[in-house]
């Protein structure tokens, strides 16, 4: 090609372009790019360098959760019996396709990529030592959450955390004849939270935070928990929990085959009925295959298998309880397990090992359940469960998902896999990757994203050591990068907003620059500090929350019950050693009055500090309301139940009390007034009916006088012409007898005395006269 | 097909540009090579590029390799028969931009991709990235602050807590 440059000194990269270099590279060296300088360091840990980073690369490598394995292969010493373990290696999961394939035309394939690191550190110093002897197997037992365990002799054991170097020796119970005896199950931090408490916090204090406990199933009866001491690397006192649900059919030997898993406090262990783990299958299944081969006509079937999920209750109960106070229960898995697999093939009972537990998000939400993966000869299928009571009981389980494992890219050589070389090997909790080998490939699938995606690590290299045997070792490993790191506040802070400022990422920028970095600002910060570490008192530590919530608060934290008059004194001041409280003398002075006032009100030996705040005695002690506030509590205390229902110490509440009495009366004065009107309404109609009926009466009577008075004039008419007709009758007919006919239509049935006088003209002949007479 | 044909009709084989290197050095190209620079498209784009355009920032060693680059993979883009082996495979593509970062020096090799950022060649840039990368790898954060002359703006403690954080990834 071309003649190189005759300047050799090579030009500087601007940092963008050293940026796009990191992001091409693998872990390490991208960490370690991090460590080059503070605006490397910032842009990696950044969140928009991993999103670059995951666009860029479809294997999805995410530098914040950096996964692999271990893995220590076995060959024969040509020196002496026995055999040799090769260092060990980590192969990390992050490695780009991309950069393979280019590197492979490149160079043929050589140029150590990133991807085989040995980590001297995890190994014991002793290892160190002897660098040019062979190295020691290592045995882990356990791996969660960035931890491991490690067995290093009978009685001894270690944890460790390869990425930081941390190292706890540790006492490990005696191996039984059928291996561990016991499952191991590492709780950290990452396991806590949605107000599950694990008893391990992410505190920064402590760097290396964990509880690691051994569980141990008896004949399906009991289980028995030991928690180690990290601090002496002894185990602690041996609770026993009876195994709830026991009562299906017993089976002598129960055995815990894989890795626990932890979700919301609960260990989930997988268990198998008859006591045959993964090892023994393997050896039971080489012997019968050994008959066949040998043509005999015994057949050995492969052995049946029954499994259950052993849950035991880890968190930590409310009552500050350490250690697992919850029982723990047994659910035998369904039966489905054991019949023809989901793609309708036959198939025989999964082993042990292509069983493993694995923790599901379902709904894509944060909450979390259980699930069950079975290794096929093609494909792996993901049972969802169904758990009910606090994660303790099986409701039902369902297959949901498959992953088909036939388009994992392996190397060409690599022969077919048979059903018994599809082995799950890991699950990581924080990833929610899991490993598994199909013969010699180990694989990542990855569940992460939508589409379930399976991989091969390593660059899909074949390691043959799977084939001759189970003495390599493999561990995977998952763990949380770049955190805990304390930076001095500079203006590199500004790396991560918090969410609340995602909205406004420059203001949060400007926050930074104008006050936190401010140097007026840091230098009252720095005097307030000293002044405050000048004190000989606690500090004020309530905070600008008022009393009622500082106690929630407090009774939050305490799991207890707070008065309030505790939650005063806690905010204020500490009890010491000594048990005497310490607080600053103006406190102190509040305390003892509002004691003496208490005593003086409830007699001697009531006791205030476990008693609601009694206005009556903050009022007494604090001389009234100075200022308008009260001495204690104020924000707490009405006043009406010290003053009754007028405040004489408030201008402002006796107006108001006295406008609205006023107000009242108004309105009274108004209702009298409207019912004395309404009341002289009435009166006055009252005196209106009155009326009328007189009046209607009088007309009445008018009327009948008027009748009367007609009637009259009518017959005194009759009167005149009877008499006339009488004179005539005595004229013209003498001695003539029988009354005429004539009055009797004229007479008035209504008219009472006269008619019936009038009525009877002829009752006598010689009355007759005298009667009209008289009437006249 | 047809657009290529279509090209080939307007103006004959393409329309030729001139780069000017630092030193002077001209190179002529035709627009479709040219174009895969996106600076020099924006410029076409501009219609500021007959009186052949200059590179200040780029050196005549560097621009010769940036236009075997572009030549070559302008190669299915451009009118057939018009610069080199057009028939020219993916396969003897990668094969080509393997050969041409493998050989190079450090020095070389950043200034070609300094040439590629400032020219904005992606693929190009992409694929020098990704050359560097690969020989960083196994590099201590020393020798990579020497290798792009970065300086450490740590403080001893700070480093000291950062290779405790990591304490596997420092282990040599």
């Amino acid at each position: 090609m071309e003649e190189p440059p005759s300047s050799l000194s090579s030009p500087a990269l601007p940092l963008d372009i050293v940026v796009e270099i990191a992001e091409r590279s693998d872990p390490i060296t991208l960490l370690r790019c991090a460590a080059a300088c503070k605006h490397l360091r910032r842009v990696i840990s950044g969140e928009g360098f991993r999103r670059d980073l995951r666009l860029r690369n479809a294997d999805g490598f995410v530098p914040g959760l950096l996964h692999g394995f271990f893995f220590q292969p076995r060959c024969p010493s040509p020196h002496y019996h026995g055999y040799n373990y090769d260092p060990l290696r980590f192969v990390a999961a992050g490695r780009h396709d991309q950069l393979s394939a280019a590197e492979d035309i490149a160079s043929g394939g050589s140029g150590g990529g990133g991807d085989t690191y040995q980590i001297p550190s995890f190994v014991s110093d002793s290892n160190r030592v002897h660098k040019n002897k062979r190295s020691r197997r290592i045995e882990p037992v356990a791996a969660r959450g960035g931890f491991v365990v490690l067995r290093t002799g009978k009685f001894s054991g270690k944890v460790c955390n390869p990425m930081t170097g941390y190292t706890r020796p540790i006492d490990m119970p005696r191996k039984t004849a059928k291996g561990e005896g016991s499952s191991y199950l590492l709780i950290t931090a990452d396991d806590g939270g949605d107000g599950v408490d694990v008893g391990v916090t992410s505190d920064e204090s402590e760097l290396h935070r964990f509880r690691l406990l051994a569980v141990r199933l008896f004949a399906r009866t009991r289980v028995e928990v030991q928690e180690l001491t990290p601090d002496t690397g002894t185990w602690g006192p041996v609770t026993t929990l009876p195994v709830v649900d026991a009562d299906h059919y017993l089976h002598p030997h129960p055995v815990l085959v894989r890795p626990p898993v932890v979700i919301a406090g609960v260990a989930y262990f997988l268990g198998e009925m008859s006591g045959r783990d993964d090892q023994t299958y393997q050896l039971l299944l080489r012997m019968s295959l050994d008959r066949e081969s040998l043509g005999r006509q015994y057949h050995h079937s492969p052995p049946s298998y029954s499994y259950f999920i052993l849950a035991v209750d880890v968190s930590i109960r409310r009552d500050g309880e350490t250690g697992t106070t919850a029982a723990a229960t047994i659910m035998l898995l369904p039966t489905e397990l054991r019949a023809p697999s989901y793609t309708g093939e036959a198939t025989v009972t999964p082993t042990p090992g292509q069983l493993l537990l694995s923790p599901s998000s379902r709904g894509g939400g944060r909450r979390s359940s259980l699930a069950l993966l079975v290794g096929r000869r093609t494909h792996v299928e993901i049972w969802t469960m169904k758990l009910i009571r606090h994660g303790m009981a099986l409701l039902r389980m369902a297959c949901t998902k498959v992953v088909d494992l036939m388009g994992v890219p392996r190397s060409p050589c690599s022969p077919p896999v048979s059903e018994s070389e599809v082995a799950l090997l890991w699950s990581g909790d924080a990833s929610g990757g899991v490993v598994l080998r199909l013969g010699g490939t180990v694989c990542l699938l990855d569940r992460r994203r939508r589409a379930v995606v399976v991989r091969a690590l390593g660059d899909g290299e074949e390691f043959v050591e799977f084939g001759s045997g189970r003495r390599h070792v493999l561990l995977s490993y998952e763990e949380k990068l770049g955190k805990r790191l304390k930076m001095p506040w500079d203006e590199s802070r500004n790396t991560v907003e918090p969410w609340w400022f995602l909205k406004a990422k420059n203001a949060w920028r400007e926050l930074i620059r104008l006050k936190w970095c401010n140097p007026e600002w840091q230098a009252s910060s720095h005097a307030h500090r000293i002044r405050r570490e000048k004190m000989t008192w606690p500090s004020h530590r309530q905070g600008s929350s008022n009393l009622s919530r500082f106690q929630k608060n407090l009774e939050k934290k305490k799991k207890r019950v707070v008065s309030q008059m505790e939650a005063y004194t806690e905010g204020r001041g500490e009890y010491g050693e000594d048990g005497r409280f310490r607080c600053n003398t103006h406190v102190t002075g509040k305390l003892e009055a509002y004691n003496e006032a208490y005593v003086q009100l409830h007699g001697a030996g009531s006791d205030w500090r476990n008693s609601p705040i009694d206005p009556m005695a903050v009022h007494m002690a604090g001389g009234g309301k100075k200022h308008g506030r009260f001495m204690i509590g104020d924000g707490l205390i009405d006043s009406s139940a010290i003053f009754g229902d007028s405040s004489l110490d408030d201008p402002q509440e006796r107006e108001a009390r006295e406008r609205e009495r006023e107000e009242r009366e108004r309105e009274k004065e108004r209702e009298r007034q409207e019912r004395e009107q309404e009341k002289e309404r009435e009166c006055e109609e009252r005196a209106r009916e009155k009326e009328q009926d007189r009046k209607e009466r009088e007309l009445e009577r008018k009327e009948r006088e008027l009748e009367k008075i007609a009637f009259e004039q009518k017959s005194s008419f009759f009167e005149v012409a009877l008499r006339a007709i009488q004179l005539k009758l005595n004229i013209d007919l003498p001695s003539a007898s029988g009354p005429p006919p004539l009055p009797v239509m004229l007479t008035n049935p209504a008219l009472s005395v006269s008619s019936a006088l009038n009525g009877n003209p002829f009752c006598a002949e010689h009355g007759g006269a005298a009667i009209v007479s008289g009437a006249i | 097909m047809a657009a290529a044909a279509a090209e080939a009709t307007t103006d004959g084989g393409g329309k030729m540009i001139i780069l000017i290197s630092a030193d002077g050095k001209r190179f002529e190209v035709t627009e479709a090579v040219a174009s895969q620079s996106q600076l020099i498209s924006n410029m076409i784009e501009d219609d500021c590029t007959e009186n052949g355009v200059r590179l200040p920032n780029v050196d005549g060693d560097i621009l010769t390799m940036v236009v075997d680059y572009c030549n070559m993979h302008a190669g299915d883009a451009a009118a057939a028969g018009d610069t080199m082996k057009a028939s020219s495979t993916e396969e003897e593509l990668k094969k080509f931009d393997a050969e041409l970062v493998q050989a190079l020096e450090n020095p070389v090799l950043f200034k070609l991709i300094l040439a590629a950022n400032f020219l904005n060649i992606k693929s190009l840039l992409d694929m020098t990235c990704q050359r560097v990368a690969d020989m960083m790898s196994g590099k201590t954060p020393e020798q990579m602050r020497e290798t792009f002359s970065i300086e450490n703006d740590f403080t001893p403690e700070e480093e000291a807590a950062i290779r405790q954080e990591n304490a596997w990834a420092f282990d040599d």
